[in-house]
This record gives C-alpha cells, sequence and structure tokens, in this order.
C-alpha cells in the first residue's frame, strides 16, 4: 500500500456575475477494496448548503445552490489515498457489456478492432487494444470537446484523454469485454484525467490508453460509469440577467507520494 | 343511438366552449386545434369489457413486475427468459435510476396500451408506459354527450367512465411521501396542455409550471406567492425522462426541475410514472410480455399481442425472410409511427435492401402480421 | 394564497386586466360609435388619444376593424381576449373550468364575428361573456385570495382606463377605493403601503402607481 496526498481545484471565472446557479459535483474519489479515502475535505465557494449522496454508479455526488449574484465558483477537494494495486474485486455489471451513448462503435472503428491482436488472456488483449489506441491516435489538446464521441475522435485521428478512453472502452466492447469509463487524478501536477476500467476474471483492472499503460498504482480514481457522461465532475445550471456569459476554468490537480 | 346521431355538431360546438384543444406545429407555427371527437360509440358488451379489463390489469401488472426486476435484481434475464441485449439497448432503459425503489414499488401508475379489434378478437399492438396521454378526452366527451343526448344513457346501460379523476387522486395520494400532490406541465404551448390543466382540476392537484417547483435539501417544494412554499409528496410529471433533471440528464432543459432525481432517490417525492419505464414499452421488449406474464403471475396471458416475431431468434428470422411481402417491419429504435415498413408496399430495390438491414442488423427489426381491423360497424 | 405559485399570481392579475380591458374599452367602442354616426366622424382619433395610440386608420371602418379584430394591434379586443385566454388557461385548477370557458367564447366569438365586416353590436356578445367570465369568477373560485387577484388587476386597469377617458370624479374614485381594498389583502409585505397616497395624486397619470402595484408580482 501505497498513500498520496491529493489536492484537486477548479475555479470557474464567469464574464458576468450569474445567480441561481444549481450544481452538482462528482469530486470526491471512489473507496474500495483497493483505494481508501481519509482526512478528506470539500470547499465549495461561495459557502452553500450542501447535500451528499450516492450516484447509480456508487459515485459520491455533492448537490447545492447558490442564490446569489456571484462570478467566481470554486470547489477544493483534498485529503489522503491510500492504495493498493489498482483492481476491484467485484460481480461484473453487464451493463457495461453494451454500447453507451458516447462509445457507439462506426464501422471504421468495428474494422479497426478486428485489426487488434487477441491475446492469450484478457489482460493481454486489453493491453493490445490499449496499445493500438495510443498507436493510432495523435494526443492534441483542444483538438476534441467535451460532446465529441468515441466515433467522431476516431475519425479526426486526434483527441485528449477522454477520447482515448472512450474509444477504447468501444473497441473491448466490440471484443466482448466489459468495459468502464474512468475519470480522477494521476501523480503529479497537470489536470483531471480519464482511464479505462476493464474487467477479467472476476475484477475490475485499469489500462491508461493516452498513457500506453495498464494501470499499477498512483491513479486515483473519482468516479467511473458507461462514459464520460456519467462522470462529470461538475454540472451545472445558473441564470444571468445580462445575457451570455463566458466561462473560465483555472484547475489545478496536485497528487505527491508521501512515502517517498 | 339516433338521437346521439342528430346531436353530433352540437357537441363539437360544446368541446369549443370549453376549449378542448390539441396542439400542433406547422411550418413553424403553433396551431391549436380542436380534439376530433366522434360521438358514435364503438359499442363494446359488458362481458366482453371485462375479460378485456383483467386482461390490462394482468398485463400492467406483469409490466409493474418487469420493472422492478429489471431495475434491482434483474432475474428475468438471469433465467433466460428476456436476453440482456433487449434490455440493455433499449433506448428507454435508464442506468441513472438503478438503486431507487419508487413508493409502493409503483413504476407504472398510468399505462397507456393500445388495442385494435379484429375478427378473432383484441390484439395488443404496443404500451405506453412513459407519458401516456389522452385521459382526458373521454372523460369531458362523455360529459357533454351525456347533456346532449340523455335518452342514449338512459335507454342503454353504459359503464361509467368519469371516475378516472378520483382513481387518480387517490393513486397519487396513496403513493405520495407528504405533500400536495401536482401536475407539472412543460407549458402552455406543450401539445396536451388542456389535459394537464384539466386533470389538475378534476384530481384536485396543483398544476405547476416547472419555475413553480424547486428543490431545497432533496425535498421538492412548490413556491407560492406569499413565500411559504409547499411540500410536494407528489408529482403526476408530463414531460419526458430526458428533461426531467438538468443535473442529471439533459443539461439544457429548461422544463426541468434541477436536484428533482436526487428528491427522488431519497425517498422524498413520489414521481408518475417513475422515470425509466422506457425499458418496458420498448418495441423490442413487447415480443417478451406473454413470457413475462406467465414468469412473474404464473398466468396464461388473457390478452395476445400481435403475431410478433424477432430476427433475433433463428426460426423467427427464417420466416421473416420467407415471408417479408407479407408482414410489418417496425424498427425498434424509432417512435410515434416512424420506422414502420409494409413489405408488400416496397419497391424490388428497397425490399431488399430491408431484407439485408435485417439480416445485419437483426436487434434492430420485429416484424408482425398485418392485422385487419374491424371498422366499426352502426 | 398556500397554492398559489408567483408566476400564477401573476397570471392572475392580468387575466383581470385584460378581461377588464376587453370589457370597458368594448363598451367605449361602441359609445364612440355612436358618437360617429353624425357630425363627429373623426372622434376615433380622440380614442386613439387617449390611449397613446400611433397608429393612423384611413377611415372610421378601419379604425373599427382594426380596434376590434386586429390581433397584431396591441390595443384591440382581440389582442385583450387573447392574452386573457392565455392567461386564463393556465390557471383551470384555480377558477375552474367554467370560468375559463366564458374567457373562451368572448374569444371565440371575436375570432368568428369579426374576420369580415364590423357589425358594432356584436361587441354586445363580447360583453355578456365578460361579464358572465366575472359572475362565474365570484362564484366558482374558492379562494378568496384568488379572487382578489383576479379583482386586483380588474381595478388595476379599470381605474387606468376610467383616468385616460376621464369618467367622472365619482366612477374615480370608487374604482380607487376597491383598488386599494383588493392590494391591502394582498400586500402581506407592505410594498405598496403608500397606495392610497399615490392614488389619491395620480390625476390622469396613473403609471407611477401601476408601477408599485406591479411590484407584488414580480
Amino acid at each position: 500500500m501505497k498513500t498520496y496526498a491529493f489536492d484537486f481545484k477548479n475555479k470557474i471565472i464567469f464574464s458576468k456575475a450569474i445567480e441561481n446557479q444549481n450544481f452538482i459535483l462528482k469530486c470526491v474519489p471512489l473507496n474500495y477494496s483497493a483505494q481508501r479515502i481519509f482526512d478528506e475535505d470539500v470547499i465549495i465557494s461561495p459557502s452553500c448548503k450542501v447535500t451528499s449522496s450516492e450516484d447509480s454508479f456508487g459515485n459520491y455526488t455533492r448537490a447545492g445552490f447558490i442564490k446569489c449574484p456571484h462570478k467566481e465558483f470554486e470547489y477544493n477537494i483534498c485529503g489522503k489515498a491510500l492504495l493498493g494495486t489498482y483492481m476491484e474485486v467485484t460481480p461484473l455489471e453487464r451493463l457495461f457489456l453494451f454500447e453507451s451513448q458516447m462509445t457507439k462503435a462506426s464501422d471504421e472503428m468495428k474494422a479497426f478492432a478486428e485489426t487488434i491482436k487477441k491475446g492469450e488472456t484478457v489482460h493481454k488483449t486489453a493491453l493490445n487494444v490499449s496499445h493500438a489506441v495510443y498507436e493510432k491516435m495523435t494526443y492534441e489538446p483542444f483538438s476534441t470537446n467535451v460532446e465529441t464521441t468515441a466515433a467522431e475522435a476516431f475519425a479526426l485521428g486526434k483527441g485528449v484523454c477522454q477520447d482515448y478512453a472512450h474509444i477504447t472502452i468501444a473497441l473491448l466492447r466490440q471484443s466482448g469485454i466489459a468495459a468502464r469509463y474512468a475519470a480522477g487524478l494521476m501523480e503529479g501536477e497537470g489536470e483531471t484525467h480519464a482511464w479505462v476500467d476493464y474487467y477479467a476474471g472476476n475484477a475490475w483492472y485499469g489500462v491508461d490508453p493516452t498513457n500506453n499503460k495498464k494501470i499499477d498504482y498512483s491513479y486515483i480514481k473519482i468516479s467511473h460509469g458507461r462514459d464520460s457522461k456519467d462522470c462529470e465532475i461538475e454540472k451545472g445550471v445558473f441564470t444571468c440577467a445580462e445575457g451570455i456569459v463566458d466561462q473560465k476554468f483555472e484547475i489545478s490537480v496536485k497528487v505527491v507520494n508521501e512515502d517517498d | 343511438m339516433e338521437n346521439l346521431k342528430k346531436q353530433v355538431g352540437r357537441v363539437n360546438e360544446s368541446l369549443d366552449r370549453y376549449g378542448v384543444k390539441f396542439c400542433l406545429y406547422k411550418n413553424g407555427k403553433f396551431i391549436d386545434q380542436l380534439f376530433p371527437f366522434d360521438a358514435i360509440p364503438r359499442i363494446i358488451e359488458y362481458d366482453k369489457f371485462k375479460v378485456l379489463e383483467k386482461g390490462l390489469k394482468q398485463r400492467a401488472y406483469a409490466l409493474n413486475l418487469f420493472l422492478n426486476d429489471i431495475y434491482s435484481k434483474r432475474s428475468i434475464i438471469k433465467d433466460g427468459i428476456v436476453p440482456e441485449e433487449f434490455v440493455y439497448d433499449a433506448t428507454g432503459f435508464l442506468a441513472e435510476r438503478v438503486g431507487i425503489t419508487p413508493s409502493l414499488g409503483v413504476y407504472n401508475h398510468i399505462s397507456g396500451i393500445d388495442l385494435v379489434e379484429a375478427p378473432e378478437g383484441w390484439y395488443i399492438l404496443e404500451d405506453n408506459l412513459r407519458v401516456p396521454s389522452g385521459a382526458s378526452y373521454p372523460l369531458i366527451a362523455r360529459d357533454i354527450t351525456r347533456k346532449m343526448s340523455p335518452s342514449t344513457f338512459e335507454n342503454n346501460k353504459v359503464y361509467e367512465n368519469r371516475d378516472y379523476a378520483d382513481i387518480l387522486r387517490n393513486m397519487m395520494d396513496e403513493v405520495s411521501l407528504g405533500g400536495i400532490n401536482v401536475v407539472l406541465t412543460p407549458g402552455r404551448y406543450n401539445s396536451a396542455f388542456f389535459e394537464h390543466s384539466y386533470l389538475a382540476k378534476k384530481a384536485g392537484a396543483v398544476l405547476a409550471f416547472p419555475e413553480d417547483l424547486e428543490v431545497i435539501n432533496d425535498v421538492l417544494y412548490y413556491k407560492t406567492f406569499n413565500g411559504t412554499p409547499q411540500r410536494v409528496g407528489a408529482v403526476y410529471r408530463r414531460l419526458s425522462d430526458e428533461y426531467l433533471d438538468p443535473m442529471v440528464f439533459v443539461q439544457n432543459s429548461v422544463i426541468g426541475v434541477p436536484h428533482l432525481m436526487e428528491a427522488y432517490r431519497k425517498g422524498n417525492v413520489a414521481i408518475i410514472n417513475a422515470p425509466g419505464n422506457g425499458v418496458a414499452d420498448d418495441k423490442g421488449i413487447y415480443y417478451f410480455v406473454p413470457r413475462m406474464i406467465k414468469y412473474y403471475l404464473g398466468e396464461e396471458p388473457i390478452l395476445n399481442n400481435a403475431p410478433t416475431y424477432v430476427p433475433y431468434y433463428k426460426e423467427d428470422m427464417k420466416y421473416i425472410i420467407d415471408n417479408l411481402e407479407k408482414l410489418v417491419i417496425k424498427d425498434v429504435s424509432e417512435a410515434g409511427g416512424y420506422g414502420v415498413l409494409f413489405g408488400r408496399d416496397l419497391s424490388k430495390a428497397d425490399f431488399e435492401k430491408l431484407k439485408d438491414h435485417i439480416l445485419a442488423e437483426p436487434r434492430r427489426f420485429i416484424a408482425q402480421e398485418i392485422i385487419n381491423f374491424l371498422d366499426l360497424r352502426v | 394564497m398556500d397554492n398559489v405559485s408567483l408566476s400564477k399570481a401573476s397570471s392572475l392579475f392580468w387575466l383581470g386586466r385584460y378581461a377588464e380591458r376587453a370589457y370597458t374599452l368594448s363598451s367605449y367602442i361602441i359609445s364612440y360609435s355612436d358618437r360617429m354616426v353624425d357630425d363627429d366622424r373623426t372622434a376615433y382619433l380622440d380614442f386613439c388619444g387617449r390611449l397613446g395610440i400611433t397608429e393612423t386608420f384611413a377611415d372610421k371602418y378601419d379604425f373599427f376593424n382594426k380596434i376590434i379584430s386586429d390581433e397584431n394591434n396591441s390595443f384591440s379586443i382581440s389582442h385583450s381576449l387573447m392574452l386573457a385566454y392565455d392567461n386564463a388557461i393556465t390557471l383551470r385548477d384555480q377558477i375552474d373550468t367554467e370560468t375559463v370557458a366564458y374567457i373562451q367564447l368572448a374569444y371565440n366569438s371575436v375570432l368568428r364575428s369579426f374576420n369580415k365586416d364590423v357589425n358594432i353590436m356584436d361587441l354586445q356578445k363580447i360583453l355578456d361573456y365578460v361579464m358572465s367570465f366575472w359572475g362565474a369568477a365570484d362564484d366558482f373560485i374558492t379562494d378568496e385570495d384568488v379572487r382578489c387577484t383576479i379583482k386586483a388587476g380588474k381595478f388595476t386597469e379599470r381605474v387606468d382606463l376610467f383616468c385616460r377617458f376621464e369618467k367622472g370624479e365619482e366612477y374615480i374614485s370608487s374604482a380607487k377605493h376597491r383598488l386599494c381594498n383588493y392590494i391591502k389583502r394582498l400586500d402581506k409585505n407592505h410594498s405598496c403601503d403608500d397606495l392610497k397616497v399615490l392614488l389619491e395624486r395620480c390625476g390622469s397619470d396613473f403609471s407611477e402607481t401601476e408601477q408599485c402595484i406591479l411590484q407584488l408580482f414580480r
């Protein structure tokens, strides 16, 4: 087991004052056999009454409402994570064998899936798929957006971690391997990250197609679901008396191994 | 009955007075239209009606058990009665509601089951379990026809249908989790707005627009003029799942109520009908309803489905391909009469194309025998 | 008003205003039509002046046509009834189906009677229906606050129109008095406490008082 300290901040700056903001956050990391979260603290500003819950996939949610006009919205989650080897022994939710909204395979993707070599084990096949996606795609920030589907990103040939994950999930499901989307934090400094869980035997394992590797340690999972839509870290609606509002995000993520 | 025929014109006059309307958009313009109503009834004899009633209750009950099962243990899948792909691929399957138990275990409080009469008997055409519409029209039409032609009702024993509003009210009270009942309408320009306001009035519920509702600390409230929010115990919502809550579904929905699903999850409000019912009225699932009745209730179905084939099963596929010209083919992903093709009406090229399409994507289609509707005997 | 939301309170208020506008303007049109039978053929200009209508009309027939049935003219009878109807149908649960039906009937009659030739007598039907609407409102609405809100709308409109048309002190002060009573009942937060003073000194310009009342429904 290894202990990591994490600190994740997102500040949204609105170009004009907004009000009546309803929000739901899925920003608190999960607890499961290989990941224990402790000393965690969630700070939301402007401060407001927040209710806690879990969604249908077991992800933690924080919901709230801010009535008064404000120009900034910030949430900060920090704490410690005790991580074992990345895996989760649990019965399979068979829903993860089926296509979802963001991960429908196009004909081109189906043809591409045919070209990927099947391994002797599910693990090998999953790594092969992840590797194929890594080779096929070019990492290019801002080339896609949060609404880009697996098929669109695949046709484009480039994208970010969300797109890599979507395409990998679609291809794994094509080959009959259950796969789910995972959102979370990686060791180091930067932004939030997305990767893929695949099911083998009686457990979920992780693979990170963006970095072309099997996941062992140092990945703190915040949420998982069918695709990115189930793992949106922040979702909100608000009103603005002055018309259209621009939003600017200032995201910072810091994960440090405390054992070193 | 002769007397009723003479009064037909005045019936429409009366529908006009009460604004019994439904709305359409035509060429981008909003048009209010009177609801077309034929005062001459289709007569169903008492004994036959009792069978129909029993059969419909049986079906609605089995569908409710199916929904309970699908959103919890899914034993019908494990027992191999319904193949899992028919459930997980159904557009109406709502993963977001898994783990939420609705008040009293009721999902399809209101079921709109479409029937047709053929010479050999009644057939079920489809089930509507999401937001079925139309209950208000027979109520007001009965009120009016009784006024126009009392003798028709004096001389014939006609089954009373006007207790619907009371049943609706009782049902809402029963599932309510404490507070007032509201009918949530997406707005004045919805095609069934008349019905929303009429049922609210008749069932003693408050007609609420989305902006009248808010969720505070996981409880749904109706915002009032004098500032004291009224707790809502049951919401009869007349908008579809995807617009219900922008926090969970379509984010730019302006007709939804933020955090409504959370209030629902915490067991603070009953939603009528339950979100996620679409998985049970899916065209692909329809085929399995008679099997559900046997599986859950251990009974033979009282009412039959129209003869249906799913190409997913090899023997059905063979039958469909061999008999395509006498079948009607429905695309399961389409709704509202779209994606329905009659084999006999297709050109040679389209016919072959459809065949290939069915062979390539068997899960996407169902095929049915064409039913000869029984016309009204007047 | 335990079961009335702000948006519905506002609909109730405007339903009252538009119903009253349709009624009072219809009765004025009838009396202006009488004046125009003889010498005073352009008396409609006076009517327009009092309402601030800037649109020009070819003659009195053109005026009658448009002021009654041109839905796009915001001062027309059909426009008022259309908006009364729009508000009424959202209020079926508060004011009863029968009450809504009279607004529906008034609106139907303006749509049907006036699409070709204007017969001033047809306005009588509208007066009858709107009057029946007020009767139904009194009879069928059980919640007193709901009734008061419609009446507050009615008398807001009436004071405004009476002032504009210089109806006579007796009528105007009676209307003001009733308006005050209704508002007082609804104004639980005392935002219109100086309404009486405002009304006393408003003369023919009602706009300041109107703003004060409208705040209640915002």
